[in-house]
C-alpha cells in the first residue's frame, strides 16, 4: 500500500503518446487555453486529444444480499423504486499502479495489482465513502455513516483518532470560479512564507459556439507542474433534462493546454464520490456498472 | 324489461353507480398546501444537521431479516437515518428512537414497521407538506416541470428527479458551477447536505412544487 507523494516531473513539450484512440494529435481549436501566461495561439504546440481510455482494469461487484460474495469482489446493495444502488464510490492509485477501492458494504478496503488481481482486503470498521493513500503506509478514510474522518494503516488498524478535517485538504487549494457561460477562472492562494510567487491564473475556455461550461473542478495541481482539470459542459442549454458531457484536461507549468480527453463516460451506475486520480501522468477513472467496476486509465504523457 | 332491471347484476350495477354518485371522487385531488421556499429548505436543513447518538436498541430491527446497520452504540450521527420507504418527520423520529426502534433500514423487501427515517421522496414530501408520501414516480403530479436554465436559474426548493430512482433538494449554487442539495442517501444512511457535480445527476428532471410561494 504505498505511493509516491506529490507529483511527478512534467516535461512541457508536444506530447507523443502510445495507445490512444482516434485523433492523436491535433492542433487546438480556436479559444482553447486562454491563459495569461500562454504564448500567443499561433506559437502553441499541438494538444494531444483522446477520447477512448487506454486501458480498463474490471473488478466484480456481487450483491451483498445474495450469499457469500467471493473474497476479492466488491459488494454492492441493487437499485429499487426510490432507492439508488449502494457500493463503491471511491479509490486511490498505489504506487506501483495498483488500486485501493473501498468496499463500505463490508467495510473494508481492497487491494488490487495493475491488472486487476486480487491482493488482499484491509479490514476497517468503517463504511467508506472516500478513501486516500497518504505516504507510504496510511490512508485516510470518510465514514459515509458519520462523515468522520479515520486514519489507518495497511493493516486496518487505527491511526490516531478521528477527525472533522481532511489532512489533506489544504489551505494551497485552488480557487475556482466560473466566469461566464463558457469560462472558468483557476487561481492559488499565496502559500504562507513561501518565496516563490504563486501559480498565475489559469483561464479555462470551451471551444466549442452553443456549449456551456457546467463546472470546472481541478482534479490534481502543483504549484510549480501540471493542472489537471475536469470539466462538465452540455449543449441542452440545461433545459427539462440534465445530459452533460466530461472532459479532463493538462495543462503545463506556463498555462499551455497539452492535452485533453473527451467523452468521458458519465453514466455511472452507483455515482463516485472520488471519480478521477492521478499519477505519473496516467488518469484514472472510476466507473461503475451494474456487475462490476472499470478503473480506466489514460496515459497522456 | 321489468325483469331486466330485476336481475341481480343489474341490482348490482345500479347500487355501484348510486355509491358512485354519493362518495366523493376517489381520484379527486386534494388542495396542496402553499409552501415558502425557505420553509422546504428549513425542513431539509433541520432533518440533515439533527443530531443523534443510536442506542444498542436502535441497532436492531425485529421486523427485518438480517437486519445491518452501519452504527455502533454510543456513535454520533449528523443527519436523520436514511428509512427506505420512511417519512418521518423531525419530531416523528426523535420519539421513534426514544422508544427503542430502528434508526434505518434499506431493506427493499419486507416490512419497516419498525424502523424509523425518511427516504429520498419521504424528504421532498415533508419539505413540501404534501398530504402522504409521494414517490420518484408520482412526485410530478404535484410538481411542475422547470422549462429553465437550470445551471443559473434553479432556486432552493426545487428537486432534481430521477423517477423511480432518487430525488433531492436543490439548495444553492457554488462558484464552480457545482450545486448543494439535500438528500436523503442510502449511501450515507442519513439526509445530508451534499456538493455535488452534475453528472452525478444525469438524466435527472428539475420541478418545481406547484404550489410554491416565494
Amino acid at each position: 500500500m504505498t505511493r509516491r507523494h506529490g507529483l511527478c516531473t512534467l516535461a512541457v513539450s508536444i506530447l507523443a503518446l502510445s495507445g490512444c484512440s482516434p485523433g492523436g494529435s491535433s492542433p487546438p481549436a480556436p479559444g482553447v487555453g486562454d491563459s495569461p501566461t500562454s504564448p500567443p495561439q499561433t506559437e502553441r504546440a499541438a494538444i494531444t486529444a483522446l477520447d477512448a481510455p487506454t486501458f480498463t482494469i474490471r473488478i466484480p461487484i456481487a450483491l451483498i444480499d445474495a450469499g457469500n460474495p467471493p473474497e476479492g469482489a466488491l459488494t454492492m446493495r441493487a437499485a429499487a423504486e426510490d432507492r439508488e444502488p449502494e457500493g463503491p464510490q471511491s479509490f486511490d492509485v498505489l504506487d506501483d499502479g495498483g488500486f485501493l477501492i473501498a468496499d463500505p458494504l463490508r467495510e473494508r478496503l481492497l487491494e488490487y495489482s495493475a491488472d486487476g488481481t486480487f491482493r488482499r482486503a484491509v479490514p476497517i470498521d468503517v463504511p467508506a465513502s472516500s478513501v486516500t493513500v497518504i505516504g507510504a503506509s496510511q490512508v485516510e478514510v470518510v465514514s459515509a455513516a458519520t462523515g468522520v474522518i479515520q486514519m489507518f494503516n495497511e493493516r486496518g488498524g487505527r491511526v490516531g483518532g478521528p477527525r472533522t478535517e481532511s489532512a489533506i485538504s489544504g489551505a494551497g487549494a485552488p480557487d475556482v470560479v466560473l466566469d461566464s457561460a463558457q469560462s472558468g477562472v483557476i487561481t492559488w492562494p499565496n502559500a504562507p512564507g513561501a518565496l516563490a510567487p504563486p501559480r498565475p491564473e489559469l483561464k479555462v475556455t470551451l471551444p466549442e459556439l452553443g456549449q456551456r461550461l457546467a463546472s470546472l473542478q481541478v482534479i490534481q495541481s502543483d504549484a510549480a507542474d501540471e493542472v489537471f482539470v475536469a470539466m462538465e459542459s452540455t449543449d441542452a442549454a440545461g433545459r427539462t433534462l440534465i445530459e452533460l458531457r466530461k472532459t479532463v484536461r493538462r495543462y503545463g507549468a506556463t498555462g499551455l493546454l497539452e492535452a485533453e480527453i473527451r467523452n468521458i463516460a458519465v453514466d455511472n451506475y452507483i455515482a463516485p464520490n472520488t471519480e478521477f486520480r492521478v499519477l505519473r501522468g496516467v488518469l484514472y477513472q472510476m466507473y461503475s456498472r451494474e456487475k462490476e467496476v472499470l478503473i480506466n486509465g489514460w496515459r497522456i504523457r | 324489461m321489468a325483469g331486466v332491471f330485476g336481475s341481480p347484476a343489474c341490482v348490482v350495477a345500479l347500487t355501484m353507480v348510486a355509491i358512485g354518485l354519493a362518495l366523493p371522487c376517489k381520484t379527486e385531488a386534494q388542495p396542496l398546501t402553499p409552501v415558502k421556499r425557505a420553509e422546504m429548505i428549513d425542513v431539509a436543513r433541520q432533518m440533515a444537521e439533527f443530531k443523534w447518538v443510536p442506542s444498542t436498541r436502535n441497532l436492531v430491527a425485529a421486523c427485518v431479516s438480517n437486519y445491518r446497520t452501519p452504527w455502533r452504540p454510543g456513535e454520533a450521527v449528523t443527519g436523520v437515518a436514511y428509512d427506505w420507504g420512511g417519512m418521518d418527520s423531525l419530531e416523528v423520529f426523535r420519539k421513534r428512537l426514544a422508544s427503542g426502534e430502528a434508526a434505518g433500514s434499506h431493506k427493499a423487501e419486507g416490512s419497516t414497521r419498525c424502523t424509523a427515517g425518511v427516504d429520498c421522496s419521504g424528504l421532498v414530501s415533508l419539505a413540501w407538506r404534501l398530504p402522504r408520501k409521494f414517490s420518484t414516480s408520482d412526485i410530478q403530479t404535484v410538481s411542475t416541470p422547470l422549462n429553465v436554465n437550470i445551471f443559473t436559474e434553479l432556486k432552493p426548493g426545487d428537486v432534481l428527479n430521477k423517477a423511480g430512482s432518487h430525488v433531492v433538494i436543490f439548495s444553492s449554487y457554488n462558484r464552480d458551477g457545482s450545486i448543494n442539495v439535500y438528500e436523503a442517501a442510502g449511501q450515507q444512511s442519513r439526509v445530508v447536505l451534499t456538493r455535488t457535480r452534475w453528472s452525478r445527476l444525469q438524466g435527472y428532471v428539475p420541478l418545481r412544487y406547484k404550489a410554491t410561494t416565494d
